[in-house]
């Protein structure tokens, strides 16, 4: 075979791999041209037919040729793989603003986030929980509390009592649990918290005949006012951001004495004063006390040498506030268009 | 309580601006609610004198005025001007507290210069039949606002038990004040001397009912009219002035604490009685009403019966009318729980209803009687001498004796002896002595009688302010309720599978739990209403008002998880058990692109698997069930291990039908301590060396024989090399037979010691076969 034969292999080999318009007529062109019934191979097996000055340079041009071929076969198979996938995945190409494949949302009732929360920070200062049961007794739930039968303390929590039950009653506090903890646990030093349901007979926008209530208590030797002050600070600060005015007003409960009620800064108009503060600048969020020793001894403590403190606070009354949620009887309805308003809105 | 600001300032002499004092009450302990301002925004109106009178039509009157400045002719339909009286003129352009500016009005050809005002008009009271007549020597011309010192500030205050007792009075809030402000306190007016007895109505008294019992007698010598600034006073307290005497009565109550009830003296027959009510007993109050009495109700009563329930409210018998010359003055101590237990229960809550039910210091009534002694000559009255004496004053309390080290700790407060002691006599107690101190309140303190009421007072007086903070030393953590963060975790995992978390009432009509059949086992004895007649038995009846709620307002696709309380009865105690519950209706996703999963038994069923999977709750199985509210043929048990969790089905047609519902709902309710009694420990294990093998299998059995038969059968006859098996297909209809099914399962082999042969899997499979032929007739598809 002579040189200008070579010449003509190659021009007719890159003229069918130049006419391989996809990856199979590609592949067949290879075949063709590299394979090993391809016209290069034969022309190197021919080699030996040729003149013996001739055959050194006709093999290193023949081997060049193969080696050219190959690299353009590979570039040009690289090209039109890049053009098949590109192609591809513009096929593939979806709306991304059609509707995702729907899960059914659930979620967290606004009370349950708000006694999370109280619950979550109380723990971290240092309370365990407790529980009661929401049947108590009258003892338990006035007497144990320090509020005789005649006492006008009774007529601010109008009670359920229970038909054929004497002396059993829905406790209209959780008070009642400090003195069941304390019996526990008396003359441990204790700290526990006691969220719960409660009863009274009132029925309006801001009063519900169930709601929650979540009661905080510490006995322990040489516990003073000043700890409680401390604690309930600690508390609204960890609740409602460390700048929060926070001011603590003397007040009056029978199992408290002396009593106060917290007040936080009004976070509606930041104390400038509203009608969610009437004006005051401050909001009323819990009420609390050193143990008053009729309650310590009938928990089993001995009042000469123990003394506590204890405070209490509305769930709803939080999550009200919180939420800015206008009607206390929404809590309890399960109407879907209310429970879903507390997270991102379904689309 | 309604407290005006002008008459705490007549009290002390000078004030603050109403928005201080306001913030001092407020932080003393005495919540100040809110201030209204009276007749606030009133402009341009005068003090006139009316000139002439005449009538301008039969209802119209019209009224020439001097107004200090000149002339003016009124028109007005107040029947009370006459010629000569001072009244509030309001020219033209006059602005009155609710708004309105006046213009020249034309009244039957009468042009009317402006306005002659009603107390109603200028804000400061509620009459507006007539003309607010002014005192004579009203300055003519004067400017009304300033002349009745408006806008006159009123504090509502809300008062807590202990402030009830000493400061449900003016007086008594002027002390706290005073004693805020380091002022010297107000005492109080004298007592009225008992004197001549003689001449006076014979009382006898039931003396555990009333301590003290006295008796004035008052005669009328002029007729006068009720001072302007009493009236005006009373109404802003929150009272409507009556009749002179009354108001007089209603005037020294606001001020001192003291209810005093008169009776006209001339329907008063025989001597006074005051004993408990009879069994039976029933009495006509003043506002028309018949009470019926009980045994511990206090009657005061004459020769011919009942004339008052004493403290609360008299009888029409012995009212006191216009026409009323002679009065019989009552100034009594009456039993607080008594006149408590009465007010709660008959729904009265009188003035002096609420201040008798939170007790009376022993010596009020003579202060009482003496500060009305002092006051009836302003409205032409006398209190003649001779007083009815029955009883006596209780003995002020003795004195306490307070450790200073215990306030100093009680309080947390390092405050000096000389300090406590200074904080208690600014308050008005007398305290001496020094490690020890002796602690004497005043009388009106007659709520203090322990050390920590001393220390309470101490705190009040320093201020709460100055409470030092400091957190408590740490206490060893104490065990929680399992169940307490399971209920957490458990609404969580169903939170996460589409359920919301939902609250009802634990109170609910007992009907509907009985169409449960779970019917109320405790019954509330005084109800609020008839749907809160019943402590639930299940958490369903809630979770089912709730799909009806929603229902009615076009929600259909519901689901509610929630967890509560049910209460059963177990003799006379009530148990009570936290429980978990579920509701799943309608579709599981809304109406779109995607195909919405119409949900029945399986999706609950699904979601309750998967949840308590989540929970580490394993080995599920469930069972038929025989529940009344749930359809016969779709309910079910559920099972961990063995142990019962809980039950789910689909409601009951009729059932639902019963309650208003008419679409197959699903419940299922669990006992959240059964739940966490079944919860594993996480815990891990060696992942398989060895390669699974999978073999899919399908056999035909009889409709009655179950899958979870199957499956036991088949996990007993492969053991542990069974991994996991998954149910692929049900068929029924040809080529199966009539009356059998066709299952379809994928088996996973595996074992933990070698890698399966082939040989391996089809013995496995031979045995399976064997075991679930002669077991639950099961032949090879």
């Amino acid at each position: 075979m002579a040189a200008g034969s070579v010449e003509e292999l190659r021009r007719q080999a890159l003229e069918a791999i130049g006419g391989a318009g996809d990856l199979e007529a590609l592949q067949a062109a290879r075949t063709t041209w590299l394979g090993r019934k391809g016209p290069i191979v034969d022309a190197l097996r021919s080699i030996k037919d040729a003149p013996p000055e001739q055959r050194r340079d006709l093999g290193l041009e023949l081997n060049r040729l193969r080696d050219e071929l190959e690299a353009i076969l590979s570039e040009r198979e690289q090209s039109l793989e890049g053009e098949s996938l590109r192609r591809r995945l513009a096929q593939e190409a979806v709306d991304v603003t059609l509707p995702g494949r729907p899960r059914a949302i659930g979620g967290p009732h606004p009370l349950r986030m708000a006694e999370a929360e109280l619950v979550r920070v109380l723990r971290e200062i240092g309370f365990s929980i407790a529980e009661g049961p929401e049947v108590e007794t009258e003892q338990l739930n006035f007497e144990a509390l320090n509020i005789p039968a005649d006492h006008p303390a009774r007529e601010m929590q109008d009670t359920f009592y229970l038909k054929d039950l004497p002396g059993l009653l829905l406790r209209t506090h959780t008070s009642p649990v400090q003195v069941r903890a304390m019996r526990a646990h008396a003359p441990n030093p204790l700290r526990v918290i006691c969220p719960g349901r409660v009863y009274r007979r009132d029925d309006d926008v801001t009063h519900s005949p169930v709601f929650h209530q979540i009661e905080g208590l510490a006995v322990g030797e040489g516990i003073g006012m000043h700890h409680l002050k401390a604690t309930l600070y600690e508390f609204a600060r960890r609740l409602f951001g460390p700048e929060v005015p926070l001011r603590l007003r003397p007040s009056y409960f029978p199992f408290t004495e002396p009593s106060a009620e917290l007040d936080v800064g009004c976070p509606f108009c930041r104390g400038k004063g509203c009608r969610v503060c009437k004006g005051s600048g401050f909001i009323e969020v819990l009420g609390s006390g050193m143990v008053h020793p009729h309650v310590l001894r009938e928990g089993g403590y001995d009042p000469a040498r123990f003394t506590g403190f204890a405070f209490g606070l509305g769930i709803e009354r939080t999550a009200m506030l919180h939420y800015g949620i206008d009607d206390v009887r929404l809590l309890y309805t399960s109407d879907l268009r209310f429970l879903t308003q507390f997270q991102g809105s379904e689309a | 309580m309604q407290v005006p600001y002008s008459w705490i300032l007549d009290i002390l002499g000078d004030l603050p601006p109403p928005d201080d004092v306001a913030e001092i009450l407020t932080r003393r302990g005495l919540e100040v609610e809110g201030v209204e301002r009276q007749g606030d925004g009133l402009q341009g109106a005068v003090v006139a004198r009316a000139t002439g009178v005449s009538q301008l039509t039969p209802r119209l009157w019209r009224v020439e005025l001097d107004t200090g400045r000149g002339a003016a002719i009124c028109v007005t339909g107040a029947q009370n001007v006459h010629e000569g009286a001072r009244v509030p003129y309001a020219p033209p352009g006059t602005r009155l507290p609710d708004g309105r500016t006046l213009e020249l009005v034309e009244f039957h050809g009468q042009v009317s210069e402006g306005m002659v005002l009603s107390a109603d008009e200028i804000g400061i009271g509620a009459d507006h039949d007539g003309i607010l007549l002014l005192p004579d020597d009203a300055p003519l011309g004067q400017d009304l606002a300033s002349y009745l010192g408006l806008p006159e500030a009123v504090f509502d205050i809300s008062l807590t038990a202990s402030f009830a007792q000493h400061c449900q009075n003016m007086l008594g809030v002027a002390r706290e004040l005073a004693a805020a402000l380091g002022r010297m306190l107000p005492d109080g007016t004298a007592r009225l001397q008992p004197g001549d007895t003689q001449g006076a109505l014979a009382v006898r008294a039931d003396r555990a009912l009333c301590p003290l019992y006295l008796g004035a007698r008052l005669v009328r010598e002029h007729e006068r009219p009720t001072p302007l600034h009493v009236q005006r006073r009373l109404w802003a307290a929150g009272m409507r002035p009556l009749l002179p005497v009354v108001d007089l009565t209603n005037y020294v109550m606001l001020e001192l604490g003291q209810p005093l009830h008169p009776f006209a003296f001339e329907r008063l027959s025989g001597g006074i009685e005051v004993r408990s009510a009879m069994p039976g007993e029933q009495i006509e109050t003043l506002d028309g009403v018949t009470r019926a009495l009980e045994p511990g109700d206090i009657l005061i009563c004459d020769g011919e019966g009942p004339v008052a329930l004493a403290g609360i409210m008299g009888s029409q018998r012995a009212e006191v009318t216009a026409a009323t010359t002679e009065v019989f003055l009552e100034a009594a101590l009456f039993r607080p729980g008594s006149i408590g237990a009465a007010m709660r229960r008959l729904a009265l809550r009188s003035e002096a209803a609420q201040r008798f039910a939170h007790g009376l210091p022993g010596s009020l009534p003579w202060r009482a009687l003496q500060r009305m002694a002092e006051l009836l000559p302003e409205i032409g009255w006398r209190m003649l001498p001779g007083l009815a004496i029955c009883g006596e004053e209780p003995p002020a309390p003795g004195a306490i004796a307070v450790g200073a080290d215990y306030v100093r700790r009680l309080l947390g407060m390092d405050l000096g002896t000389q300090e406590q002691i200074a904080s208690l006599r600014r308050l008005g107690f007398e305290a001496e002595g020094e490690r020890e101190l002796q602690v004497r309140p005043p009388y009106w303190r007659i709520d203090v009688t322990e050390p920590w009421d001393v220390a309470e007072e101490v705190l009040r007086s320093v201020g709460v302010d100055r409470l030092p903070e400091e957190l408590p030393p740490p206490a060893p953590r104490v065990a929680e309720p399992p169940h307490y963060a399971l209920r957490l975790e458990a609404l969580g995992a169903f939170e996460s599978l589409g359920y919301r978390d939902a609250l009802s009432y634990s109170l609910c009509e007992p009907g509907e739990l009985e169409i449960l059949g779970r019917p109320a086992e405790v019954e509330i004895a005084n109800p609020l209403s008839l749907d809160m007649q019943a402590l639930r038995t299940t958490l369903w009846q809630g979770l089912l008002q709730a799909v009806r709620h929603n229902l009615g307002r076009g929600r259909q696709d519901i689901a509610l998880c929630e967890a509560g309380r049910v209460f059963h009865r177990a003799g006379d105690a009530v148990l009570e058990a936290d429980m978990l519950a579920l509701v799943l209706t309608g579709t599981r996703l809304p109406f779109g692109r995607y195909d919405a999963e119409r949900v029945d038994f399986f999706s609950l069923k699904g979601d309750i698997e998967a949840a308590l999977t989540f929970l580490r709750i394993g080995d599920l199985s469930f069972a038929p069930s025989q529940d009344k509210a749930l359809h016969p043929g779709r309910q079910a048990d559920v099972y961990s291990s063995g142990r019962f969790l809980g039950r789910l089905g689909e409601i009951h047609p009729a059932v639902a039908k019963q309650l208003d519902i008419d679409l197959p709902v699903m419940l299922a309710e669990f006992r959240l301590d059964d739940l966490a009694a079944a919860q594993g420990v996480a815990q891990a294990k060696s992942l398989p060396r060895y390669p699974a093998l999978i073999r899919d299998l399908a056999v035909v059995v009889d409709q009655a024989v179950t899958y979870g038969r199957l499956r036991q059968v088949l996990r007993a006859a492969l053991g542990e090399l069974l991994v996991a098996e998954t149910l692929f297909d049900v068929f029924t209809g040809p080529p199966v037979p009539d009356g059998k099914k066709s299952l379809a399962l994928r088996l996973t082999l595996q074992s933990p010691e070698r890698t399966l042969t082939e040989a391996d899997a089809e013995a496995a499979i031979a045995r399976a076969l064997k075991a679930v032929g002669e077991q639950c007739g099961a032949q090879l598809r």
